[in-house]
């Protein structure tokens, strides 16, 4: 019943000898909220460069909207409407909050020169809307009272909102979310679980969120998608995949999964 | 004229200047490979060392071999010297590390005008003569450079190869981060290498200064040499330099028989940025890009 | 951009001051004789092209190649006029249409490369473009150059004296601080620094790293293309050698000690290094070894370059 948004078809990316990932599948719906996991140098960050066009794959598609997008650089990945944040380096620091998000819609911008040099047709800001939109924004991340601070002068889990919004401010269909909840404590990580919520039932997002932190990824995902060594090994819900049997095996003794 | 003898003059005089470009690109990629520096002074360290041997020859009355080897390890040391007072800050600051060089370079040759006027000095010949073997000419003072060069360059294989600083800087130039975590203190190996790198240019002038005239501005061509050769060898892989140095020193042979010198100039010109762009690694460097 | 205010975009009344001193600065030279008059003119040139590299240079390249960019404009735009009588306005249009052709080709291949790679092949570029002059002889007269160019004549007004030319120069000295002014206060001035601030982050939002840069890459040439036309017709001569790699070390030199990332940069480069070797005749070699030194103890302590301190004087702080 739901429409499938986002396809990932035996996907594979290759270092020389080694495979970061190998034919991996999996589909994430319109609305959904779904997570990546698996251990250490299990191919999740790799599997979102790929994604997101950061690498092209060796083999294998990665089907956004109906479109092929395999292989497409992130810049035109993000004009259908695909969106990512990072783990770390996800802020312009010497730029103010307000700055930084307008860096983010600035490829929107009706009749620019960036909007037309990545094919950009839909999804467009006149530019007379820049700092309502630029507002917006801050309003859906909560970040308004930092509108004025340079970037760099946040602290750690603003930072991070603030990486979240200019992301947001692509005005994605779906959001990419690389670890967001690294390096939160566990005030921060409540929030942003209730931020992630709220952007999926307010704002209709989708989103994928590669994440170590067990707790976070349990109590927000509906679905679960398990890579280890570049292989996926499962899909479920939670409870499956806390049940599942080849899962715990993959984290046994992984200190994260203790807590979840 | 007989073709063969004509190939077989032109490979003799292209492996003569390969060796030379050989021990500027070699000393060249050194510096690239442990600091991750273009040095852009490189080729006032070759003119450094013809200035040196002239002086050392026609002043101090040295017998040229002294004054090579005097020139070299002063070269060393000041190499050394130089990196630890100014290039340090910039280590593993390649983009503005390669800046720093070009003022190093300004400098350097600014005090060379200044010491010996832009005219060229012409050192004494250190050995007159020419051998002569099945119609190929070779002027004894270039086999006196030729031989000189590979004992430098037995010397230097053999330092890289079973000396522990050697081998220390090999491991630093083929990997950084695993020569540091092995713990070799690579801080030490930069003065070291920049000195080591440097210091070949400047037997590479002392060699050629006999052989050509001795200027401030004679660093210049082989500065290009020495990035023709370690683009086409790879940035950062000794052997790379080695063997591009000798092949461009043939290429350039064989290409005079066809072409205008700056047709020739120009088309391995184009060769480098084609490597640049198709395989920076070069064909056997090592270097990220 | 109605209502967003952008980093930079107002003049505070320190810059209205600074900017007075100038006026009176670009005046002094037509009081002073041809001495004077013939260094502001070289400088203007200068701020011109160092303006270009600048642009560059923003987007997170440095090119070692600039000068050959001059020369294909400088020498298209001389030999369309030596061999078809075609006007100036004419000559100089198409001078910077094959500069930004040239620009664009091999933008698009070369700009992929990173840092000291990008560097070699820029390098690289510029001496091939000094052999190829040198070789085709017959086209361009080779070692000996294009001598007696005629002035530049718009309207049967011939800038023909220093005088004349200073204006003209200045004149484009001046449209390009503008240019470069209004540039980077415009959105696509700000994707340009987003693309050199965090690139991984501006090609995640939209911005094009490598079409931007090509963009960049361009524009930047172009100014050096116009720069080569004007020199062309102030000096009345060219040669491979007015445009070999050296000359692009000049201005990269110029663009590092003025200062890369600020709109002041290329001018105070340009001010500061264009007249001293003029000024400092015989001691040229001690000049030159100041110059190197500069450019060291500028990376070392003021890496923004000398146009950073002004940020000491200024009101709003411009970040860059």
């Amino acid at each position: 019943m739901k429409q499938e948004l986002l396809k990932v078809q035996a996907l594979s990316r290759h270092f020389g000898g080694l495979a970061a990932l190998n034919n991996v599948s999996f589909s994430v719906a319109k609305g959904e909220i779904v997570g990546l996991i698996g251990p250490n140098g299990a191919g999740k960050t790799t599997a979102f460069n790929v994604i997101s066009g950061t690498m092209p794959p060796t083999s294998g598609q990665v089907i956004f909207a109906g479109q092929d997008i395999s292989g497409r650089p992130p810049s035109q990945v993000v004009v259908s409407g695909l969106a990512r944040t990072f783990q770390s380096t996800s802020t312009y620091p010497q730029m103010t909050v307000a700055q930084n998000v307008y860096r983010g819609l600035l490829s929107r911008l009706e009749g620019s020169a960036v909007a037309r040099l990545v094919g950009r047709r839909e999804r467009l800001l006149k530019p007379a809307q820049v700092s309502n939109e630029v507002d917006a924004i801050l309003e859906m991340v909560d970040l308004q009272s930092w509108r004025e601070v340079a970037a760099g002068s946040l602290a750690y889990g603003l930072q991070k909102k603030l990486g979240i919004a200019v992301a947001l401010a692509t005005r994605p269909t779906i959001l990419l979310l690389d670890e967001p909840a690294a390096g939160l404590n566990h005030e921060e990580c409540n929030e942003l679980s209730k931020l992630l919520r709220q952007l999926q039932e307010q704002q209709g997002l989708t989103l994928l969120l590669v994440e170590h932190h067990m707790a976070l990824v349990m109590e927000l995902c509906e679905r679960i998608v398990v890579l280890v060594q570049g292989e996926k090994i499962a899909e479920g819900s939670p409870g499956e995949i806390r049940e599942n049997p080849a899962v715990v095996e993959a984290y046994l003794g992984a200190p994260d999964y203790a807590h979840a | 004229m007989d073709w063969s003898v004509l190939l077989a003059q032109a490979t003799i005089n292209g492996l003569i200047v390969g060796l030379l470009y050989l021990l500027m690109a070699v000393g060249f990629t050194l510096v690239f490979g442990v600091m991750r520096m273009v040095n852009f002074a490189h080729g006032e360290f070759y003119m450094l060392g013809a200035v040196s041997a002239y002086f050392l020859t026609t002043w101090l009355q040295l017998p040229f071999l002294a004054a090579v080897a005097v020139t070299f390890f002063g070269s060393v040391l000041f190499g050394g010297l130089l990196e630890w007072l100014i290039l340090q800050p910039f280590r593993r600051d390649e983009l503005n590390g390669m800046i720093v060089t070009i003022g190093m370079a300004m400098i350097l040759q600014n005090l060379a005008l200044i010491l010996c006027g832009p005219d060229p000095l012409s050192m004494p010949a250190v050995v007159e003569g020419t051998l002569q073997v099945a119609g190929i000419f070779i002027p004894y003072s270039r086999i006196y450079v030729v031989f000189f060069a590979l004992l430098v360059l037995a010397l230097l294989y053999g330092y890289l190869k079973y000396s522990r600083p050697g081998r220390a800087l090999r491991a630093v130039v083929e990997d950084f981060e695993i020569a540091s975590i092995q713990g070799i203190r690579a801080r030490i190996y930069y003065p070291l290498g920049f000195g080591l790198g440097v210091g070949l240019a400047s037997i590479a002038g002392a060699l050629m200064a006999p052989l050509f005239s001795v200027s401030p501005f004679v660093g210049a061509t082989p500065l290009l040499k020495a990035f023709i050769v370690v683009v086409l060898g790879g940035l950062g892989s000794i052997p790379g330099a080695a063997f591009a140095g000798l092949v461009l020193g043939l290429i350039e042979s064989y290409a005079s028989l066809f072409f205008s010198s700056s047709t020739a100039d120009m088309m391995i010109f184009a060769l480098v940025m084609v490597m640049l762009v198709l395989r920076p690694k070069g064909l056997l460097g090592k270097g990220e890009v | 951009m109605a209502h967003f205010s952008m980093p930079g975009s107002s003049l505070g009344r320190k810059e209205w001051g600074l900017l007075s001193l100038l006026g009176v600065l670009a005046i002094w030279p037509w009081f002073m004789g041809a001495f004077v008059l013939h260094l502001a003119i070289l400088t203007s040139l200068n701020v011109l092209i160092v303006n270009g590299l600048s642009i560059i240079a923003r987007s997170g390249q440095l090119s070692f190649g600039h000068a050959a960019f001059a020369a294909v404009g400088a020498y298209v735009s001389v030999l369309l006029s030596v061999e078809f009588g075609l006007p100036i306005l004419l000559t100089s249009a198409i001078g910077l249409l094959m500069a930004a052709l040239v620009a664009l080709l091999l933008g698009w291949v070369i700009l992929r490369l990173k840092g000291v790679y990008f560097v070699l092949v820029t390098f690289s570029f510029g001496e091939l473009m000094r052999l190829a002059l040198l070789d085709w002889g017959e086209l361009t007269g080779g070692a000996n150059g294009i001598a007696n160019i005629a002035p530049i004549t718009l309207f049967d007004f011939a800038f023909d004296s220093r005088s004349r030319f200073y204006a003209l120069a200045l004149l484009v000295a001046f449209l390009s601080m503008l240019l470069m002014r209004r540039l980077f206060a415009s959105h696509f001035g700000q994707a340009i620094d987003a693309v050199y601030e965090n690139p991984a982050l501006a090609e995640s939002t939209g911005l094009s790293v490598h079409r931007i840069q090509i963009v960049a890459f361009v524009l930047g040439s172009m100014l050096a293309a116009l720069g080569g036309i004007l020199q062309a017709r102030y000096i009345g001569y060219i040669s491979p050698e007015s445009f070999n790699p050296g000359i692009s070390v000049a201005f990269i030199t110029m663009l590092v000690i003025g200062g890369q990332r600020s709109v002041w940069g290329p001018l105070v480069g340009a001010l500061l290094l264009t007249p001293l070797p003029e000024l400092f005749r015989g001691a040229v070699h001690t000049q030159n070894i100041f110059y190197g030194a500069a450019l060291i103890l500028i990376l070392r302590f003021m890496p923004g370059g000398l146009a950073s301190l002004m940020s000491l004087f200024k009101r709003t702080e411009d970040k860059k």
